[in-house]
C-alpha cells in the first residue's frame, strides 16, 4: 500500500477532550476541577462511560467498573450519562467541522476525520492554522476543547491527535511519518489489541520502528495477510480516504452456546446479556437504528433470522431487550435446541426526527 | 324497579354511556352498564375504571331499584325497537332486566348494582367554570399533541393547570407540545395542577358538542379524579400519576425568521407534500424568502427518490432572515388541521432548532415540534 | 387479623412495613404451590386499603371487596384463558396482559388507596411479558404495589427478580396446619392430621382438601397407580408415560402434581428403607411402603429418587416431555415379585 498520486493529502483528525465529563462539567460549573466519573452507580455495577482529566490522574479509565473507580478516588463525583445531551453537543460540534470541509468523517460523537486538502489548496493557509482555527472555534462557540491531529494520512492524524491531550495540536509534516512513529509503542496502532500486541512483543517488537523494520515476507508468514496491511500502518502509509457516509450498517452481538440451549429461560439470559452488549455501543451512535435483527441457528445448523422495526428505534437495552425477546418468543418451541443467538441494530439513517424532549 | 320512559331517550342514554363501557377488563362487571332510579329519573352509569360517564333519561318510576346488565346487549336491543314507550322491570330473583316495549319483549340477565365499582362522589374540591366553545376549541388545539403510546404514561396526559382566572393545557408526546391558556368564568380558589388522560378529554370534547352551557370541572381533594359536569351528563376521570416534564423551557423564547401565511393554503400545499413525503421518511422541506418590504414567499415541498418530487409556493409576510426547516408531514399537517382557518405564524431560528406554530392574533396558543434533520 | 395459616415471621415484616408505610412497591413471594402465596398477597392487598384500625381488618368494605375480587384497585394478572379452556399448552402471559396493567398503573386508584397487582405464576411470564414489566419495577407510580407469586425464583429472570424484595414461603409446620384445621375450619381431629400431614407444609392443599372430597379421591387414585409403576412391566410404563406426556400438552399444572406425589411416594420408600418410618408422608400406606422397600436395594430406591428429580427439572427446561417421561418410567427399579413373575416366562 503506498501513497497514491495528486496533490498531497492533509486530514485533520479531531477528538474532543474526556467529552462527556467535560460536558458535564460544562453544563454544571461547581464540576470544574474536580474527579468526575460519567456512567452507572457502583451500586448498580456500573461501568466508567468517561471520566475527567483530573479523575484520570488517579488511574482511572473508562470501562473501568465504577466500584473500582470510585475505590481509587472516594472524592470522585459520580454523574448519571445523559447521552442526548451528549448528542447535541456532538452535533454542533460536527456542524463546525462541516463548515470547514464537506468531508467529515464521524468515528463516533466525539471523533472526527476531515479532509481538508482543498481548503489548505483553495485558502492557501497553512494546515496548522486551519486546525488552530476549529480549535478555537469550538471552543468560543460549544465551550469544549478539541485535540488535532495533522498528517497526510488518517492513521497517522488519529495517533497525532492523542499525543498532547487535552486541547493539544500536533503536525505531522510530510515525509516525517516515519521517524514519528517509530519510537511509539505499538499499542498506540488503532488496530492492534492486547492480544496482537502480546504476539507481537513475543517476535521482540515493542515500537512502531521495529514494526516498520521487518519484511514483508516474514510478517505474512507470522501474521498473515494482517501482517503486511500493520507494517504500513507503522511506516505511515495509509491510503484510505475519509469517507464522508460512515454511518455504521449494524450494530450486533452474537453468542454460540458451549452446549445447545432447549430451555427458554435460559435463552432468555443470553439474549438480555447480547442486547444490553449491543445496548451499550448502540448509545455512542450519533443516529438511532430502526430494524432490530435475531439470528438463530438450530442444532441442524439450519441459520435463520426474523426481524422487526418498532415505531421508536430502541436505544437503551430495555427497549431493544422488548424487541428482540417478543422476536425470540415466536421461535422458541418445545423441543427445539438452539446453537447460536444473535441481536443486531440495523437502519441507522442520517435524516431523521429528533425528540424535543426526552423524558 | 320498575319504570317506564321513551325508547329515544333511552337509546340516546344508552350511547352516551357506551363510550365509557370496558372492552378488555379484569373486572368482568364494567362491561355492564348500571341502570339506577334516581329522584324519579334513570340514572345509567358506566366505567372502564379510567373514566366513568353518568347521564340521566326522564322516566316514570313505579318502584325504585338498581340492576347492572351488558351494555352492549341492552344497547343493540333498545336500538332496534321502536319510538315507543319502554317498560323495564327488574325480576329480583332471577336478577333479569324484563324490558317492553309495543310487542316486543325481552329479559336480559343481569349482575347485582352493588357489585358495580362505587362511581366517585365529588361534592368538594376545586371548582373551575369555563365557557364550553372556549374549552372545546382549547381541547381540539392540545389533546391531538399526547403521546398515544403508553410506555411514558405521563405523556398520555394532558396537564391542566388552574390558576388563577386562567387554565393552562399542555400535550406533549416528546416530539410537539401544544400549550393553550384560556379563561375561566371566575378564578378558582386555590391554584391546582393536574395530568388528565387524553382519552378523558377526547369523550368530554364529544360531549360538550354543540352545548352552550359552561362546563363545571372539579378535581377532589385528594387529586386522584376530576369530574367534568355538562349538560345532564358528568364524566368523571382517573387522573395520571407522576409529574408532567417542565415544558415551559421547551418553548423557544426567540426566533431570526416569523413567517406569516394562510392556513389554508399552508395546509393545501402540506397535504400536497405529504404524498411525496410519504416515502421520504416524511419529511417535508419549508424555506422562507423575505422577499422585498417583507412580501416573501414560503416554498413546501418533499422529493421521494424513485418517486418524485413537488414543490408549492404560497405568499408570506417574513420578518428577518431566511430560512429553512423540515418537518413531519404528519406532525405539520397534524397542527395545520386544527387551526383550520385564518392566519398562522411559523417562527424559526435555525434548522435543528424547534418551530413554533401559533394562529395569526391574539392568542396564548403555541405548538412546538422539533424539525427533522436533512442534508439540504 | 392477617388471615393465613403459619408463616409467621414473613406476615410479621410485612405487618411491620405496613405499619411504618414502608411496603416495597414490587414484591416476590416464592414457595410450592398452595403454600400461601396469593392469600399472604391477598391479605398484603387488604391491608394497603383498609379502613380499619388494626390492618387488614378484614370488615371494612374495602377488604370486604378486595376478599370478594370485586376491588377494581386490586387486579389479578395470571394466564389468559385459551381458546380452549382446558388447555394452557404453550401459555404464558403475554405482554398485552401486562401492557393492560401498565395503563392500568398510570392511573390513580379508583376506590380504593393502593393498587395492588398480583402476578400469579410469575414464572410463566413470556420474556418479552417480564422485559415489559422492569420499567414498572423500577419506577413505579406513588401509589402502585406489584406482587409477583412465583413458585421457583430461580425460573424469573434476574433482572426481574433484583428489582423486587423477595419473601419466601417455606413449609408449614404439621401442628399448625392441624391446628388451623381443626379450630378454624371445623375437619374432626384424625382427619386434620391426615390431611395435615399429605399436605406436606402447604395449607393450601389441606383446606382444598378438608374442602373438597375430590382432591384427595384424585390423590388416592393417582398414588394407587405410582405404587404399582414398580411391577408393571415397560409395555404398562410406556403407556403411562404417553397418558402423562399428553396431559402435560394440555394441563401442565397436574403433571407436576403427579411428579410431585411420584416424588412424595419414592421419599417415603427411602425412609422406610432407611428406618425412619414414622417420617413417612403417607404413612396409611406403611404397609405397602414396607413391602415394597423389602424388595428394593437403598441404593435403588436413591437413583429412582434422582431420576425423579431429574423428570421435573427436564420437563421445566423444555425436553421433549414424552421423552423424559419415558427415560423416568423405564429407568424406575423393578420390584422383586415382578422379577421373580416374569424370570420363568423371560
Amino acid at each position: 500500500m503506498t501513497i497514491g498520486d495528486g496533490p498531497q493529502r492533509c486530514i485533520l483528525h479531531a477528538d474532543l477532550d474526556a467529552f462527556y465529563a467535560s460536558v458535564e462539567q460544562m453544563d454544571r460549573p461547581e464540576l470544574k476541577g474536580k474527579p468526575v466519573l460519567v456512567g452507572g452507580p457502583p451500586e448498580k455495577r456500573g461501568v466508567v462511560a468517561a471520566c475527567s482529566y483530573e479523575a484520570r490522574a488517579f488511574g482511572i479509565h473508562s470501562a473501568m467498573p465504577m466500584r473500582t473507580a470510585v475505590a481509587r478516588c472516594p472524592r470522585a463525583i459520580v454523574v448519571p450519562p445523559r447521552f442526548d445531551r451528549y448528542r447535541e453537543l456532538s452535533r454542533q460540534v460536527m456542524d463546525i467541522f462541516k463548515s470547514l470541509t464537506n468531508l467529515v468523517e464521524p468515528l463516533s460523537l466525539d471523533e472526527a476525520f476531515l479532509d481538508v486538502t482543498g481548503a489548505v489548496a483553495s485558502s492557501g493557509a497553512a494546515p496548522v492554522h486551519l486546525a488552530r482555527e476549529l480549535k478555537s472555534t469550538v471552543t468560543t462557540k460549544v465551550g469544549l476543547t478539541i485535540s488535532v491531529g495533522v498528517a497526510a494520512s488518517k492513521s497517522v492524524a488519529k495517533i497525532a491527535s492523542d499525543m498532547d491531550k487535552p486541547d493539544g495540536l500536533v503536525v505531522v509534516d510530510p515525509g516525517q511519518e516515519g521517524a514519528f512513529l517509530a519510537p511509539l509503542p505499538i499499542r498506540k496502532l488503532s488496530g492492534i489489541g492486547p492480544k496482537t500486541e502480546e504476539r507481537l512483543r513475543r517476535h521482540g517488537i515493542a515500537t512502531l520502528g521495529d514494526l516498520a523494520s521487518r519484511s514483508d515476507d516474514w510478517l505474512t508468514r507470522e501474521f498473515g495477510k494482517r501482517g503486511p496491511e500493520l507494517a504500513a500502518l507503522s511506516r505511515g502509509q495509509d491510503a484510505r480516504s475519509v469517507a464522508v457516509h460512515r454511518a455504521a450498517k449494524s450494530i450486533s452481538a452474537e453468542i454460540t452456546f458451549p452446549q445447545d440451549i432447549s430451555d427458554p429461560h435460559e435463552l432468555g439470559l443470553q439474549l438480555d446479556r447480547l442486547c444490553q452488549r449491543v445496548a451499550a455501543r448502540l448509545q455512542h451512535s450519533p443516529t438511532p437504528g430502526r430494524t432490530v435483527t435475531l439470528k438463530l441457528r438450530l442444532a441442524d445448523f439450519s441459520t435463520f433470522t426474523r426481524s422487526a422495526t418498532p415505531g421508536v428505534p430502541p436505544r437503551d437495552a430495555l427497549a431493544l431487550g422488548r424487541v428482540a425477546h417478543g422476536l425470540l418468543e415466536r421461535e422458541v418451541e418445545s423441543g427445539r435446541r438452539f446453537r447460536l443467538l444473535g441481536v443486531g441494530v440495523s437502519g441507522f439513517v442520517e435524516q431523521r426526527q429528533p425528540p424535543l424532549f426526552d423524558l | 324497579m320498575k319504570l317506564s320512559c321513551l325508547q329515544e331517550n333511552l337509546s340516546k342514554g344508552l350511547g352516551i354511556v357506551s363510550r365509557a363501557v370496558a372492552t378488555r377488563t379484569t373486572l368482568p362487571i364494567t362491561t355492564n352498564v348500571l341502570l339506577a332510579t334516581d329522584q324519579g329519573r334513570l340514572k345509567l352509569v358506566a366505567t372502564n375504571l379510567e373514566i366513568a360517564i353518568v347521564t340521566w333519561v326522564g322516566a316514570k318510576i313505579e318502584e325504585e331499584g338498581a340492576i347492572t346488565v351488558p351494555s352492549r346487549v341492552l344497547g343493540e336491543f333498545v336500538n332496534s325497537l321502536p319510538n315507543d314507550q319502554v317498560d323495564l322491570k327488574l325480576a329480583p330473583a332471577t336478577k333479569s332486566l324484563e324490558i317492553k316495549c309495543a310487542r316486543f319483549e325481552a329479559r336480559i340477565s343481569g349482575m347485582d348494582a352493588e357489585d358495580f365499582p362505587p362511581i366517585p362522589e365529588i361534592d368538594e374540591g376545586t371548582v373551575a367554570r369555563i365557557d364550553a366553545g372556549v374549552f372545546s376549541q382549547s381541547l381540539t388545539r392540545v389533546v391531538f399533541a399526547a403521546a398515544t403510546e403508553d410506555s411514558r404514561p405521563v405523556l398520555t396526559g394532558v396537564n391542566a393547570d388552574f390558576d388563577g382566572k386562567m387554565v393552562t393545557l399542555a400535550a406533549a408526546d416528546g416530539f410537539r407540545l401544544s400549550v393553550d391558556k384560556v379563561a375561566l368564568l371566575e378564578p378558582v380558589a386555590e391554584s391546582v395542577s393536574v395530568i388528565i388522560p387524553a382519552r378523558a378529554l377526547t369523550e368530554v370534547n364529544r360531549l360538550i358538542g354543540d352545548s352552550s352551557d359552561p362546563v363545571v370541572i372539579t378535581v377532589n381533594p385528594a387529586k386522584s379524579q376530576v369530574l367534568f359536569t355538562m349538560d345532564n351528563v358528568r364524566l368523571i376521570s382517573q387522573l395520571v400519576q407522576g409529574n408532567f416534564p417542565n415544558y415551559s423551557q421547551l418553548i423557544p423564547q426567540g426566533h431570526s425568521t416569523r413567517t406569516l401565511v394562510d392556513a389554508e393554503e399552508f395546509l393545501r400545499a402540506t397535504r400536497a407534500a405529504s404524498i411525496f413525503a410519504r416515502d421520504a421518511s416524511g419529511i417535508v422541506r419549508l424555506q422562507v424568502d423575505p422577499g422585498d418590504n417583507g412580501l416573501g414567499r414560503l416554498t413546501i415541498s418533499a422529493r421521494a427518490e424513485e418517486v418524485g418530487d413537488d414543490q408549492g409556493d404560497i405568499d408570506a409576510k417574513v420578518e428577518g432572515e431566511e430560512a429553512k426547516i423540515a418537518f413531519n408531514a404528519k406532525y405539520l399537517s397534524d397542527i395545520l388541521s386544527v387551526l383550520a382557518k385564518g392566519e398562522v405564524v411559523l417562527e424559526t431560528t435555525n434548522p435543528s432548532s424547534p418551530g413554533l406554530i401559533r394562529p395569526g392574533g391574539d392568542t396564548d396558543y403555541v405548538h412546538v415540534v422539533m424539525p427533522m434533520f436533512v442534508q439540504w | 387479623m392477617w388471615k393465613i395459616i403459619g408463616h409467621e415471621r414473613v406476615v410479621e415484616a410485612l405487618r411491620r412495613s405496613v405499619e411504618q408505610g414502608r411496603v416495597s412497591h414490587a414484591n416476590l413471594f416464592t414457595g410450592p404451590p398452595m403454600i400461601g402465596k396469593a392469600t399472604l398477597a391477598m391479605n398484603l392487598a387488604q391491608a394497603l386499603n383498609c379502613l380499619g384500625e388494626e390492618r387488614p381488618c378484614g370488615e371494612c368494605v374495602q377488604c370486604r371487596r378486595i376478599r370478594e375480587s370485586k376491588h377494581a384497585d386490586v387486579q389479578v394478572i395470571r394466564l389468559g384463558p385459551g381458546l380452549d379452556e382446558d388447555d394452557d399448552s404453550h401459555k404464558a402471559i403475554l405482554t398485552e396482559q401486562i401492557e393492560g396493567l401498565q395503563q392500568a398503573a398510570a392511573l390513580q386508584p379508583f376506590e380504593g388507596r393502593a393498587k395492588v397487582f398480583i402476578i400469579e405464576a410469575a414464572e410463566l411470564m413470556s420474556a418479552a411479558a417480564a422485559n415489559r414489566l422492569l420499567k414498572t419495577l423500577e419506577e413505579p407510580p406513588a401509589t402502585v404495589y406489584m406482587v409477583l407469586l412465583a413458585d421457583d425464583q430461580r425460573r424469573l429472570l434476574p433482572t426481574v427478580t433484583s428489582r423486587c424484595r423477595v419473601y419466601e414461603l417455606r413449609p408449614v409446620p404439621l401442628e399448625t396446619i392441624e391446628t388451623a384445621l381443626t379450630r378454624d375450619h371445623a375437619v374432626d381431629a384424625p382427619e386434620a392430621r391426615r390431611l395435615a400431614r399429605l399436605a406436606e407444609g402447604r395449607p393450601g392443599w389441606a383446606l382444598a382438601a378438608a374442602r373438597d372430597a375430590a382432591v384427595l379421591e384424585d390423590r388416592e387414585e393417582d398414588l394407587n397407580e405410582i405404587v404399582e409403576l414398580v411391577s408393571q412391566s415397560d409395555h404398562q410404563r410406556l403407556a403411562v408415560a404417553a397418558r402423562m406426556a399428553n396431559r402435560f400438552g394440555r394441563r401442565r399444572a397436574e403433571v407436576g402434581q403427579w411428579l410431585g406425589l411420584l416424588l412424595q411416594w419414592w421419599r417415603d420408600l427411602l425412609l422406610v428403607k432407611g428406618g425412619r418410618p414414622e417420617m413417612a408422608v403417607n404413612a396409611d400406606r406403611l404397609e405397602t411402603l414396607e413391602e415394597t422397600a423389602a424388595e428394593l436395594s437403598l441404593q435403588a430406591i436413591a437413583d429412582a429418587l434422582r431420576r425423579v428429580e431429574e423428570a421435573a427439572d427436564h420437563l421445566e427446561r423444555n425436553v421433549n416431555p414424552r421423552l423424559a417421561l419415558e427415560v423416568l418410567m423405564l429407568h424406575l427399579p423393578v420390584a422383586g415379585q415382578r422379577q421373580a413373575a416374569l424370570a420363568p416366562a423371560g
